[in-house]
């Protein structure tokens, strides 16, 4: 009979809690990697939505007519070269941007609040935004250019720190994992110390000894690490099925930048980062035997 | 049969100890030449197991020098040790059977280790197995096995690779006499294409019944006995060992064919 049985024994009482340590390593790792992807991601979306647009903001002005301001304001713009399209806000609209800060049933009217022309922009061929800003500012008193720049600026800048921060639990929990697997080696090894005398007194090489352990933790990892980024997903799925009912954050993360490609590199890593722990952490072993 | 050559393994005053304590063997010399069958007696606690750990490279001597195959043991890198271990089939005292895996798996296990292919060993391993008795205990795991089918999976694990140099401690210690000398016959088969046997055994009627050389142990110190002066039909090949660093060993023993 030829039934192959791998070398080393492949249920030990340190098998669950393995999985299960694995397992969760694997969950969170996945939920760092979506996170830090999607904040990224919609980093990226918002600039470039905001780099297509700008906001001219009309204050009412001493001898001017609200009217007269908006007019003449549009009519620059129409004639600027790089400009789509400009479109005055209407009243329902302004309510509806002032309606999250301030709440509903307020008096717009009441309120100083200033006329809002949305710009445009071609994004082939974008206008110096600087230079027409100045124009507008000249011929339209009260009138504003508002490019966004520093709203974007701040945006990016701590989304880009929320990234960071997510690749750097990312790589805690690599290290973590690594930890882990290091101690179940040196276990594993512990256990398992007659099969590997019997292995080297019939002639094994160390790196076939290695490789066993390899093959023990790949498996394990693989597995390990295929079920907690199946529960990662889901657990995202359902923050997104919970979050859709118009929050701008949460619909983005579930849908921005996790391709199945970038989820699957979650347990494969895994199993990298343990086969190759593994290998090395008996090599080491070993080579301080006598 | 007897080759020429370096001999399989030559001790020159080797003493060894286990941590601080006193030594278990003292100024051992001796050599053996390739082809040479030997049986290494000696009362309990002598040492004979320590010695067989020299010579299985499980343990490096505290002093003096062992060379197997021509190879000083002192000087070899760690990666050097696998190649020499394959040289050499060890049958030991508690058989050292892996009980995860089957008979066959377990008497494989040398050629899996060096990296052969299933197919290629596969009807000899389970010729092997039918020859020492176990053919229909194939599939069985170790601890389902007697003390006996153990002890015959241990020597078909130590002879499937077939070994320049056979090692075997008390290997008919758990089997009737009749299977003993059926198995006593198989290190004679081996011997006779070439395989340097040591035999370490208690067993007075086999060393008897099979006249060969003896190494004997008394004390942690080893004298070489002749081969008595018969010659049964089943008399493995006659050995030569030239003694080593001591006057008294030196031309007891002479190849006399």
């Amino acid at each position: 009979m030829t039934e192959r049985h791998s070398i080393l024994p492949q249920q030990s009482t340190e098998r669950l809690p393995l999985t299960a340590a694995v397992t969760i390593m694997s969950y969170l790792a996945a939920l760092a990697l979506a996170a830090a992807l999607a904040i990224g991601h919609a980093s990226g979306i918002w600039t470039a939505n905001l780099a297509g647009a700008v906001t001219v903001q009309i204050r009412p002005a001493p001898n001017l007519s609200s009217e007269a301001q908006s007019e003449s304001v549009l009519g620059l713009l129409k004639e600027a070269p790089g400009v789509q399209s400009a479109r005055r806000l209407t009243q329902a609209e302004i309510r509806s941007l002032i309606e999250p800060w301030l709440g509903k049933g307020i008096a717009l009217e009441e309120l100083p609040v200033p006329q809002l022309v949305a710009v445009t922009l071609d994004r082939s061929a974008p206008p110096d935004l600087s230079a027409l800003g100045d124009k507008i500012a000249k011929a339209v008193p009260g009138a504003v250019l508002d490019d966004h720049r520093r709203w974007n600026e701040r945006l990016v800048g701590f989304t880009g720190r929320l990234t960071q921060l997510g690749y750097a639990v990312l790589l805690l929990i690599g290290v973590a994992t690594t930890a882990i697997v290091v101690f179940a080696t040196r276990a594993g090894l512990a256990a398992n110390h007659e099969t590997v005398e019997v292995l080297h007194l019939v002639g094994a090489q160390d790196r076939f000894i290695a490789r066993q352990f390899e093959r023990y933790f790949l498996r394990l990892a693989l597995k390990a690490g295929a079920i907690g980024t199946l529960a990662a997903a889901l657990t995202l799925l359902v923050a997104g099925l919970a979050a859709s009912g118009g929050d701008m954050f949460l619909p983005a993360l579930s849908d921005a930048g996790l391709t199945p490609a970038a989820i699957l590199t979650v347990p494969l890593a895994t199993a990298l980062v343990a086969m190759a722990t593994a290998r090395l952490t008996v090599l080491d072993v070993l080579r301080a035997m006598p | 049969m007897q080759g020429s050559g370096p001999p399989v393994i030559r001790f020159e005053n080797v003493g060894m100890r286990y941590g601080m304590g006193a030594e278990v063997l003292s100024d051992v010399s001796f050599q053996l030449a390739p082809g040479s069958f030997y049986f290494l007696t000696g009362p309990s606690g002598a040492g004979k197991s320590s010695l067989l750990k020299l010579m299985f490279l499980a343990h490096r001597p505290s002093r003096g020098a062992v060379s197997l195959f021509g190879q000083d043991v002192s000087v070899l890198k760690r990666e050097a040790l696998p190649p020499l271990r394959r040289r050499i089939g060890v049958v030991f005292q508690d058989f050292r059977m892996l009980d995860h895996l089957t008979t066959y798996e377990n008497v494989a296990l040398p050629l899996r280790v060096a990296g052969e292919r299933e197919d290629s060993y596969k009807d000899n391993v389970n010729e092997l197995l039918g020859w020492v008795g176990l053919g229909e205990r194939v599939n069985a795991r170790p601890p389902t096995l007697s003390g006996g089918e153990k002890q015959r999976a241990a020597i078909a694990r130590a002879v499937v690779a077939k070994p320049d140099l056979l090692l075997a401690d008390e290997p008919t210690g758990n089997v009737d006499p009749d299977m003993g000398l059926r198995l006593l016959r198989l290190f004679v088969e081996l011997n006779r294409i070439g395989t340097t046997v040591v035999i370490a055994t208690h067993d007075v009627a086999l060393v008897e019944r099979f006249p060969a050389p003896q190494l004997r142990l008394e004390e942690g110190r080893l004298k070489t006995l002749p081969a008595p002066k018969k010659a049964p039909q089943a008399a493995p090949a006659q050995s030569a060992a030239q003694g080593g660093g001591r006057s008294s060993l030196r031309g007891e023993v002479a190849g006399s064919n």
